[in-house]
This record gives C-alpha cells, structure tokens and sequence, in this order.
C-alpha cells in the first residue's frame, strides 16, 4: 500500500518550489514602455504605453486597453478570462495570454527606437 | 475468464464517468481565494491515479481520452486539446510512478501529476498561441500544482480503501 507522504515527496515539493522562486526571482523589474500584441504568435500591433490617453482596441475579440505605462485586457470572449485576471502589466517580461482566442499581449521593453536600456 | 474481463470494463467504466463527473461539478466551484483564476484542483486526477494503480495502462489513458472528449464537446477543441496533452502526460507520469517508483508516496503522486498536468497544457497553449509569453504563468502554476498535488493526494489516500472496495463489490457480483 502506498504511504500518504515519504521523504522523496517533500525533496519533490522542495525543487518544485524552488524552481518556481528562481523563476520568479529572475523577472525583470525593468519597466517597460513598449507591448507587442500577437495573433497566433504573429505579431498584429506594436504599442507605446507611454501616452497620457488610454486607448481600447478590439483584437479577435479581446478588447486591449493600453496607455498611462501599462496595459491591460479589459474583457475577452473567451470562457475562462485567465487574460482579463492577468491584471495591469508595466513592466518588462510580463504577458495576459488568452489561448482561446490565440491572443497574447507581451510588454517588450523599451522603444525600438530608443538606445538599449540603461539599467541600475 | 469472460466474467473477469466484464468486470473490468464496468469498473472501468464507473471510474471514467466518475472522473467527468468530478470535472464537471469542479467547474461549479467558484475559484478558490487562495488559487488564482484558471487554476482548478483536479479532483478527475484522483481517479486517474487510481485507475493508473490498480486498473491498468489501457484503462488509465481510455479514462484520459475520454475526459479530454468530454471537454471537447462541452468546452471546444482548444480545451480538449489541452486537457489532452494534461492527460496524458499526467497519467503517463501516474502509470510509472505509481506501479514503479514504491519511494513516492500519494502526495508526491498528486503533485508530480499536477505539475505533469499543468505543463502538458502549458505546451498546447504555447503551440495554439505562438508565443513564449505563456510560460510567464508557470511559476504560479508550479505553486498550484503544489497546493493542488497535496489536496489531490491526501484525498488519493483517503479513498484507495473505498475504491479498492468497489472493485471487490463488482467482483463478488460478476463471480456468482
């Protein structure tokens, strides 16, 4: 009969949870004033979050508000709204990805055209 | 020989419609306050491993096929995909495991299937999306599948005798 828990269990939770820290550890805090929006993983638009005005587009039925420094899916058609819940993003690395609708939204960095980051 | 064979199929049977049974009423839950939206517990995963420990390789990955069809049907193909790929990497991770590995025990189990679970939709969803953003989610789903793995398991060990039960009820039915 199997045992409710062992060592090897809790060496298994251990590396997992650690492996999670890592990874969240190496997130950028970097903000980021560029977000690519993708359809399928194609590239559809490219926008600066840097403007005073908020602006909403519809994107296969994702609507996308961006402006003031951050990004956000507003609402979604889809069933589950894991993008509507992935909150305001502002800074580099983070996304809201709605796999129902083949929408990503990913903050990229800095402007393309800006020199690369300065950090520190 | 022949009364053996019925009585596996029905067994089998029972536990697949117990595993869309238990995806379906855990759709109703509202999401947890301690888990993040999407995040569900996988009760199905409890028969799954059952099933992957005293059923056996066919029946496990037919209770697999057939809880991802379900979802299929109900929730469309993106998500029947994904609970495909879950539930196959899951319950190929269970079968192994659980008829190999004596160390490990039903709460390992549970969250080594949960995590399986979690990166075999992770992988469908960065296919169908395309992009690597998707993988920013798998710190949080690793610590789900953590807090899930411990729920699943314990309740594993709590219903092996129950189910175990079942079988034998079936087989004194099937023997007379």
């Amino acid at each position: 009969m199997k045992k409710l828990i062992t060592l090897q269990d809790l060496i298994i939770i251990a590396v997992i949870i650690l492996a999670a820290v890592l990874l969240l550890a190496f997130r950028s805090n970097e903000i980021g004033k560029t977000a690519v929006i993708r359809i399928d993983g194609k590239e559809y638009k490219t926008v600066n979050l840097e403007s005073d005005e908020k602006t909403e587009i519809s994107v296969n039925g994702v609507s996308v508000v961006y402006g003031c420094g951050e990004i956000y899916v507003e609402n979604s058609t889809c069933h589950d709204k894991i993008c509507v819940n992935a909150g305001h993003l502002s800074k580099k690395g983070q996304a809201a990805v709605c796999v129902p609708n083949r929408v990503s939204v990913e903050i990229v960095g800095n402007d393309k055209n800006a020199p690369k980051a300065v950090t520190g | 020989m022949k009364s053996a064979k019925i009585q596996k199929l029905t067994v089998t049977a029972l536990f697949t419609s117990l595993s869309v049974v238990l995806s379906v009423l855990e759709s109703f839950l509202p999401t947890f306050a301690f888990l993040p939206p999407g995040a569900k517990p996988g009760f199905s995963n409890i028969i799954v491993m059952f099933s992957a420990m005293s059923l056996g390789v066919p029946q496990t990955l037919f209770i697999v096929v057939a809880k991802a069809f379900f979802a299929f049907l109900t929730r469309g193909a993106v998500a029947g995909l994904m609970s495909l790929a879950g539930g196959f990497l899951s319950g190929i991770c269970m079968l192994i495991v659980l008829r190999r590995i004596k160390r490990i025990g039903c709460i390992g189990a549970g969250v080594l299937s949960a995590v399986c679970h979690n990166t075999g939709q992770l992988i469908v969803s960065f296919i169908t999306v395309g992009s690597t953003a998707v993988f920013g989610y798998a710190p949080v789903l690793l610590v789900v599948s953590v807090v899930t793995g411990v729920i699943t398991g314990a309740i594993l060990k709590a219903a092996i005798p129950y189910f175990n039960g079942l079988e034998k009820l079936f087989s004194k039915e099937m023997g007379k």
